[in-house]
């Protein structure tokens, strides 16, 4: 009987289990115990997980501190917490919380949507495979994106609550639906907050639907979506108060993201919901996959079903709708109607959290999930008898095509999550270690942490160099990203950062206790180096004072390399005095270090300093129009009034370092002097500019075997010394003895290499290649080899003899049309290959060098070299010459001598008397742009298009005769569609500073723009986006160093698309373009502070919260500054531990009035973090907030408290007691109900009994 | 094969005539002034906004105006986006984009014809599978 019953129960709901077995057969490893980690999905271990529990307003886990904006899945994290309670990590929790609604909500809530549509089980059944395994869901899972896949199943929940409201008519007094659908509502957004707002917009769809078919039904919609979403309002203010009260929003981090790769996506992607890095055998994020061709057959089966039977079934009409708004908005900046997506970027009001339309999937999946439904049921109940003969193979393409894409996950062929991977031993040790209870503090990895590890608590946060450097909010150190902006290498920047003078004091300040090299990990997809680098970085930081080298227990040393911070301060600390400057950058710090007593607490910009500040002014800032050339000497520098108004004035001036090694070839080696200039002060020289620089490199020439490598650019006696020297970013420099093998005719002096060209990419019978040996190209005055290739790739080869060692490769290359060059080296004996493409050189010839090792057993090698082709029938040329290899024969064959700092001072200046004037009889003052004032027309006959995405630009290029500030006319540029933009060239020095300038104004445009771009190897280029303020004529200068190897400029101009609606003008007149000398960091104008502070005797704290802290300062006797190693946020604040900030009201209410440090006295130190200035007088004498000791100083108990958290703490008040509402609204209705149902039947019973 | 059936062809015969070129020709034939306003209005929004609007306006009036069978617009969708994975395969993708555009127009004109009948015959619909 049991039997019977099980299986007439199985064979009941068939497709339900059938559904459920599939989904848990293609997610099976994730039932099973591995760790599953990548990309923006992490580990988190059961002790981090418990602080998930504390979670409020501010977040400092992985950051210097920031506004959680994650706050909206406060109850997810508490979720998450709970496992961490019990002791369980992200390995069990992220099962419960995530993957399991992924294996079972997601087929289950498509099935019972597309069933509830189609009221047939084989129309459920189509509907959930058609939706769980879209290629979107699957390709987003597997980055950890999976909160949007399971947000989408409640999305569908949601809408399966609407359908079965509006198919139940019953009384309108009733809330139940609305406040079930809140709660999924609620549900979506704990997930993903911005699936609320597609929910809302497919509810506008079929609001907007309906009041054109039935507006009664219309207005019934309508007020229950506004019931609806009252209720989640309520329910989510807890989230919503603090993140208006602590500016969230509008601090642009969530709103205000730039549109992302609208390339990617585009109509026919949208059609087939193709995500566009799907790639079934082979998928690589970020690379863009073809859309399979069976993809299409589903979509246009149930279109065609869709299009025929659209007068049978209403719904069919609506959720073709929907499938066309869907498509609309998930094509993003495609045709049709391409400006439309930016336009709701920018103008509606929450469109700005999708910066990229992949979201916008689920609009097309959930219509096409309900045709399919109907499409699946009309094949098995219709009663159009012909199609019943195909149906199974129509349905067919509804099971296999789904199952198709899921069987990439299946088979493993798409890692990230839906593999399991370790945790390396290192890292468990390590986690260990972090784990422990101690004082907070912050640990560095450099270049970045295995992200995915989450070796980080409230502890102990952890900052990714790489990243934290490449991130644009106030939250991050501008150190930090200083050190990015020094070097182009990735690892570079930070390592010349971490050799300067200030580095510990920052790096102290910053709170920071370790710094950490890790290895590369499986499952670290985010560690950007290699682990040859890591050898290198290590030598670096073992030469570094402040660090010292920390054995842990179980931390392999060769895996994960810990240093120590030796001079360590605390989070909350005291300080005297701010060195003022007006920004930051490397030079300023290199100049700081030098003063004598100062330590790193920098104010930066211009606003109001205290008293007790050491103001920094550059004397030639670069952003002031300091000085004129020539015969006219050189006007007062704004920059130099300002700081002048101090009394107390002491001018230095200090050699610069403008570059860290310099090199001159002039007979022998010798220290550079840039330039000649002199300071007069009252007619008199009071200062010469030697410019010593700050460390100098003295050697004797290059020998002819000799080689130099600076920062892996690599440099011969017979180089081109145009420089007066060679600028290192890293400070890595060697100079190694090298000398040739013997790889014979090299430079093609004696013919080709072999007799025909080779196709070294055969892919049909139609290659069109050529090989020939050229002569005097380019001022080559010998015979070079040039490569072309129609089609396919033109390859030739040669063999040599090489042993084993380590070797130089040179070839000298240069292409008028390819972007790129290749070669590849291979070995005898061993898998050792190197197949390299480098940048070529359009004009003249450009030197290639790669270092490379030949492994043991090696007896000859072959190097080919490449043209290829790009496919558009163009012939690519690319020329090579001078192909030499060398054996390094030993390393570093010199040693460095290095100059001193040197910080003069010169004495007073008086600026009431003492004029200032800068005299330099180098520099002409010329100016090098022809036609600069468009006096003699356009730069260009025809306007440019700088951002041609597609065949409709609309922009133009005038004179303009009445809106000037040069001459008769200026350049006017306009666009509504696209990039209008115009471009002059001309010829510069490598090396050599430039000053631009130019006016430029707009009638409608918020801004102008222009690009700097030279021709060197690099391709170096600058670019800058000028505010417009009004519509009058601004004026702009700045200064321009060549790079090296750079001996053309070339200057773009634009007018920028706004909405693709709106015509916007840019107009420019008046540039100048003239070779300067480089002063921006000659000179200094430094202040001293006026008055003398003394720290108080000790500070010490406590840490309550992420948000609070305690912190008792004894025996204050001036006034001081009190510094937090958090990141700044103006709602910061120090109060008094009164009875004003505690207590059951005060204690928590965001409209307590404690006595607090005004904010005015609230700045942000080193650029990022908090402090305030507490003046002992007012706090302790006016206010009586201390304790008066013996000895006339003070003691003094403070709160420093994230004001927000108090508006959380107000959020959760209101939306707790929405919530017990809610929940008690629904218990009286059920009892009610319940009671109703006993009440009727009884009558029933009595009314059967009186019949 | 069941398609080359005389019923099919009779089917397929009469389908053709009753949605096909005669009856069209008759419409726009019978009522000239309507005509030439639908080629007006046509024209006067390609002037506008391009000839590919004017075209696909112009189509989307006359099938509104004369009560055209819709649907053949739903076909006239099915057949660009077929075009689309062909294109595609042969790596004409711009040319698959054009044709998707198309598609998408089609279908967009499908429904708001759809719109119209809904509005003009509520009787045609029936709740049917």
């Amino acid at each position: 009987m049991a039997r019977e019953k099980i299986l007439s129960w199985l064979k009941q709901h068939w497709e339900v289990i059938g559904l459920i077995f599939l989904s848990v057969f293609i997610y099976f490893r994730w039932i099973g115990p591995g760790y599953f980690v990548s990309s923006d999905w992490q580990y988190t271990s059961a002790n981090s997980l418990k602080d998930f529990f504390h979670i409020g307003t501010w977040s400092n886990l992985n950051s210097f501190g920031k506004v959680n904006l994650n706050l909206w899945r406060l109850p997810i994290a508490l979720v998450q917490g709970i496992f961490g309670f019990f002791g369980f990590d992200t390995r069990i929790a992220d099962k419960a919380v995530f993957f399991f609604p992924i294996i079972f909500l997601v087929p289950l809530a498509s099935y019972f949507y597309a069933k509830r549509l189609s009221d047939s089980r084989v129309g459920g059944v189509a509907g959930s495979l058609f939706f769980s395994y879209n290629t979107y869901f699957l390709a987003i899972g597997s980055q950890g994106h999976i909160g949007i896949t399971i947000s989408s199943a409640l999305v569908l929940c949601a809408l399966l609550v609407l359908e079965k409201w509006r198919a139940t008519k019953i009384d309108s007094n009733s809330y139940a639906y609305q406040i079930y659908f809140a709660f999924i509502m609620c549900l979506i957004g704990f997930y993903d907050f911005r699936f609320v707002y597609i929910l809302g917009l497919i509810l506008f769809i079929q609001l907007a639907f309906l009041f054109l078919q039935e507006r009664k039904e219309a207005i019934r919609l309508f007020f229950f979506g506004a019931q609806s979403g009252a209720i989640y309002l309520l329910l989510n203010l807890f989230w919503l108060i603090p993140f208006v009260a602590s500016s969230a929003t509008s601090s642009g981090v969530i709103f205000s993201r730039a549109l992302w790769r609208s390339e990617l996506f585009t109509l026919s992607r949208a059609v087939v919901v193709h995500q566009p890095f799907w790639n079934p055998e082979q998928f690589i994020w970020h690379h863009v996959g073809q859309i399979p061709f069976y993809l299409w057959i589903p979509i246009l089966l149930v279109l065609s079903y869709s299009v025929i039977s659209i007068r049978k079934r209403k719904d069919i009409l609506l959720y073709l709708v929907l499938f066309l708004f869907g498509v609309f908005l998930s094509k993003q900046e495609a045709e049709p109607f391409n400006w439309v997506y930016r336009w709701l970027f920018v103008h509606l009001p929450g469109f700005g959290a999708f910066r990229e339309a992949s979201k916008f999937y689920l609009i097309t999946l959930i219509s096409l999930t309900g045709l399919s439904a109907y499409f699946a049921r009309f094949l098995f109940l219709g009663k159009e008898k012909r199609w019943q003969k195909l149906r199974f193979v129509c349905f067919g393409f509804f099971i296999l095509i789904p199952l198709l894409n899921a069987s990439s996950v299946l088979r493993g062929k798409i890692d990230g999550i839906y593999l399991a991977t370790k945790l390396p031993s290192s890292y468990q040790s390590l986690l260990r270690y972090i784990e422990q209870p101690g004082n907070r503090y912050r640990i560095l990895w450099i270049p970045e942490m295995g992200v995915n590890w989450g070796i980080f608590n409230q502890n102990a946060s952890a900052i990714n160099y790489y990243e934290a450097s490449g991130t644009l909010s106030d939250d991050v150190p501008p150190w930090l990203r200083l050190a990015k902006t020094l070097s182009s290498d990735k690892t570079g920047g930070i390592l010349r950062m971490l050799r300067s003078g200030f580095a510990a004091d920052l790096l102290a300040v910053s709170n920071i206790r370790y710094v950490i090299l890790p290895k590369e990990f499986p499952g670290d997809t985010k560690n950007p180096f290699r682990i040859e680098d890591r050898d290198s970085l290590k030598s670096v930081l073992d030469t570094l004072d402040y660090l010292k080298e920390v054995t842990l227990e179980g931390v392999s040393s060769t895996e994960v390399t810990v240093y120590e911070l030796k001079n360590r301060m605390q989070s909350i600390f005291s300080f005297t005095s701010f060195i003022q400057s007006p920004a930051l950058d490397d030079k300023i710090l290199g100049f700081a270090s030098t003063l004598q007593d100062s330590k790193a607490f920098f104010l930066f910009g211009n606003g109001t300093a205290p008293s007790s500040s050491t103001v920094i002014t550059r004397l030639f800032s670069s952003s002031t129009e300091a000085f004129v050339y020539g015969a006219k000497g050189f006007s007062t520098a704004q920059s130099f009034v300002s700081v002048s108004s101090t009394p107390a004035m002491v001018m230095k001036y200090r050699n610069p370092k403008t570059y860290t090694y310099k090199i001159k070839r002039a007979g022998k080696i010798e220290i550079v002097q840039k330039d000649s200039g002199m300071i007069k002060v009252a007619g008199s020289v009071a200062l010469r500019s030697e410019m010593n620089d700050e460390r100098v490199l003295e050697v004797d020439p290059l020998k002819e075997d000799e080689v130099l490598d600076v920062d892996g650019a690599f440099y011969t006696s017979k180089t081109d010394w145009k420089l007066n020297g060679y600028r290192t970013d890293s400070g890595l420099i060697d100079r190694y003895k090298i000398s040739p093998i013997d790889l014979k005719n090299g430079d093609f002096e004696s013919g080709l290499w072999e007799s025909h060209v080779r196709d070294c990419n055969r892919t049909d019978d139609k290659a069109d290649l050529n090989m020939r040996v050229e002569r005097f190209y380019y001022g080559n005055n010998s015979r070079s080899l040039a490569l072309a290739a129609r089609t396919h790739a033109a390859c030739t080869k040669t063999s040599f003899k090489i042993t084993e060692g380590n070797y130089l490769l040179h070839i000298k290359h240069q292409s008028p049309n390819a972007e790129k060059a290749s070669y590849y080296l291979g070995f005898d004996g061993s898998n050792t290959k190197i197949r390299e493409e480098f940048p070529t050189q359009k004009f003249g010839w450009g030197e290639y060098w790669k270092e490379f090792s030949v492994p043991h057993g090696t007896t000859s090698g072959e190097i080919y070299l490449y043209a290829k082709s790009t496919g558009d029938g163009r012939e690519m040329i690319n020329r090579y010459d001078d192909v030499k290899i060398y054996r390094v024969a030993s390393d570093d064959v010199s040693s460095f001598r290095e100059a001193e700092n040197e910080i003069i001072p010169v004495g007073m200046i008086n600026q009431d008397t003492d004029a200032l004037e800068y005299v330099d009889p180098q520099y002409s003052g010329k100016q090098l742009l022809t036609n600069a004032s468009f006096e003699e027309g356009f730069w260009q006959e025809k306007v440019g298009d700088c951002n041609r995405y597609d065949d409709s630009p609309q922009i133009a290029m005038r004179l303009n005769e009445g809106e000037k500030t040069d001459g008769k006319q200026s350049l006017e540029l306009e666009v509504t569609r696209h990039v209008a933009c115009t471009t002059a060239s001309v010829p510069v020095r490598p090396g050599a500073t430039y000053r631009l300038s130019f006016d430029y104004q707009s009638p409608n445009a918020r801004q102008a723009s222009y690009y700097i771009g030279f021709n060197n190897l690099e391709k170096t280029a600058l670019k800058k986006q000028l505010q417009i303020i009004g519509s009058d004529w601004q004026h702009f200068s700045d200064s321009i160093t060549v790079p090296k190897g750079a001996t053309t400029l070339s200057i773009y101009l634009y007018a920028r698309e706004e909405d693709g609606v709106k015509t916007i003008l840019n107009r420019y007149d008046h540039f100048s373009l003239q070779e300067v000398p480089d002063l921006s960091d000659a000179f200094y104008v430094v202040t001293k502070s006026e008055q003398e502070l003394i720290e108080p005797k000790l500070i010490t704290y406590e840490t309550i919260s992420a948000t609070k802290r305690m912190a008792h300062v004894s025996r204050a006797s001036t006034a001081f500054f009190l510094g937090m190693s958090e990141s700044y946020h103006d709602k910061w604040m120090v109060e008094a531990d009164n009875k004003k900030t505690n207590g059951i009201w005060n204690g928590w209410s965001p409209f307590a009035k404690p006595d607090r440090v005004a904010n005015e006295l609230h700045y942000k130190l080193n650029g990022f973090l908090n402090a305030w200035y507490v003046d002992v007088d007012d706090w302790c004498v006016h206010r009586a907030l201390c304790k008066e000791n013996p000895d006339g100083t003070y003691d003094m108990d403070l709160v420093i408290e994230f004001w927000p958290q108090r508006w959380l703490y107000f959020g959760l008040l209101i939306s707790g007691s929405a919530l017990v509402s809610c929940l008690s609204y629904l218990a009286y209705r059920s009892v009610r109900n319940r009671r109703r149902r006993v009440i009727t039947g009884a009558i029933n019973f009595l009314a059967k009994k009186e019949l | 094969m069941n398609l080359l059936s005389e019923k099919w062809k009779k089917s397929v015969r009469s389908q053709i005539e009753r949605l096909g070129m005669k009856r069209a020709w008759n419409d726009i034939s019978s009522k000239p002034s309507l005509s030439f306003a639908v080629f007006v209005v046509a024209g006067l929004i390609g002037s506008v906004l391009g000839m590919r609007a004017g075209v696909l306006w112009g189509v989307f009036i006359a099938f509104a105006v004369y009560d055209w069978e819709s649907r053949l617009i739903g076909g006239a969708a099915i057949l660009s986006l077929i075009a689309c994975p062909i294109l595609l395969q042969t790596h004409l993708d711009a040319w698959a984009d054009v044709m998707a555009v198309y598609a998408y127009f089609f279908l967009a004109m499908l429904i708001g014809l759809q719109m119209i009948e809904r509005k003009r015959y509520p009787g045609r619909f029936s709740e049917d599978v």
